[in-house]
């Protein structure tokens, strides 16, 4: 009796082993892939958002609305420009990296969300005074 | 009671042997995951974004400089413009720094970057010339590159002339082609302003002249001096779609 419960102990031990082993391989893959499901969307989104700045920027119109302080413009650009299920927030500074934009440049609230920070550098072509503004969006993805 | 004892022993040794190997193998992955990131396609294409992006920054730079040298400013200016470049990116606080190295172009024709040449021959330019080097460290992806930005606008203008005499009436016409490129090809104007020399040797503004725009860079301006020229010397000043300022004058073929 003894030799018979002292081998289903062992099988059990044995059973508990290579449980706890196989667990752990599973929660390494998991792991894994839930890190570089993350990393696309976070590169998707920031790749995304760099894009949009860009196509605004190449033909200055991105620092025209800076420099003209249309932060509606701002606003509206990005509206149109991505995808309506992210959310951004746009914050600008000057030279002095003293923010710029006095009121809030966004289409909703980000707070709790995955979110991605990019930053870009706008230059105006401006022959009398060149200027660079430094623009900071943050971007997060709704169902991404 | 002995064999009992080593044979328990023996299956917690197992499971403790098991945790320690799962453990090792959640270690392990963490560290491959934080430590042994490997690119893939999305981050080439988030890194040529950048790249494109800091090119622009830097292509501004010049063009901003140019325009102003051409029309008069500081040949400093270029090097003011690019400081300022490379302090924005310098100034980014994200998890990818930049350093973008900027190296003017010095040679036979370029001084700092700067090569203006407006000449009697009929041709005019305003080029400015700027060799990058950017080196981007970070998390995801490290990116060393050189690249060169030319601004150019360059004018090269042809000219010939005829003398009407129609009994007293004795006059002239002057037909000047102009053809305006920039550093990839044909470009536009936004400004001409023609100029003619006059008897008295000085450079005489046209104000009525009739001018062709071909709207491929090419433009014919025509008018008529009521005297009779025995040479006649034209100037033409652009003001092209960058605000890049350009002239060259040149003596005209008699036909």
């Amino acid at each position: 009796m003894k030799s018979g419960n002292s081998g289903q102990i062992r099988v059990i031990e044995a059973f508990l082993a290579v449980t706890v082993v196989f667990s752990a391989v599973i929660i390494s893959s998991r792991i894994m892939e839930a890190n570089i499901h993350k990393d696309v969307v976070d590169n998707n989104l920031a790749r995304l958002g760099l894009n949009v700045l860009f196509i605004l920027d190449q033909d200055g119109s991105l620092c025209n609305y800076i420099e003209s302080r249309n932060w509606t413009g701002i606003c509206e650009a990005l509206k149109l420009l991505l995808p309506a299920n992210v959310v951004f927030n746009v914050t600008i500074y000057d030279e002095d990296m003293k923010q710029i934009n006095a009121e809030q440049i966004a289409n909703g609230g980000i707070d709790g969300r995955n979110i991605v920070s990019i930053e870009y550098v706008c230059t105006n072509r401006d022959p009398r005074c060149f200027r660079y503004y430094v623009i900071h969006l943050c971007l997060a993805g709704a169902g991404l | 009671m002995k064999n009992i004892k080593r044979n328990g022993n023996s299956g917690q040794f197992l499971i403790v042997t098991a945790l320690i190997i799962a453990t090792l193998i959640i270690s392990i992955t963490l560290h491959i995951q934080e430590n042994s990131y490997e690119g893939n396609d999305f981050d080439d294409q988030l890194s040529s974004t950048i790249i494109e992006m800091v090119k622009l920054s830097s292509r501004n730079a010049v063009l901003s400089a140019i325009a102003n040298i051409s029309n008069g400013g500081s040949k400093f200016v270029l090097s003011q413009n690019l400081e300022k470049v490379t302090k924005a990116y310098l100034s980014l606080r994200g998890k990818t720094n930049y350093c973008l190295q900027h190296t003017p172009k010095t040679d036979g024709r370029y001084a700092d970057g700067i090569w203006i040449s407006w000449g009697n021959n009929g041709f005019g330019i305003s080029s400015s010339c700027v060799d990058f080097k950017l080196i981007s460290y970070g998390l995801k992806f490290n990116i060393t590159m050189d690249y060169s930005v030319n601004v150019t606008t360059a004018i090269a203008i042809t000219g010939k002339y005829f003398t009407l005499i129609n009994g007293d009436h004795v006059e002239t016409n002057v037909t000047v082609t102009c053809r305006v490129f920039n550093e990839e090809g044909p470009h536009l104007a936004k400004q001409i302003n023609l100029y003619y020399r006059g008897p008295s040797g000085d450079w005489v503004l046209v104000n009525n002249s009739h001018m062709i725009d071909y709207l491929n860079g090419t433009y014919t301006l025509s008018f008529r001096v009521p005297s009779e020229l025995d040479q006649v010397e034209v100037s033409i000043h652009i003001l092209d779609t960058r605000d890049i300022f350009v002239m060259a004058s040149v003596t005209c073929i008699k036909i």
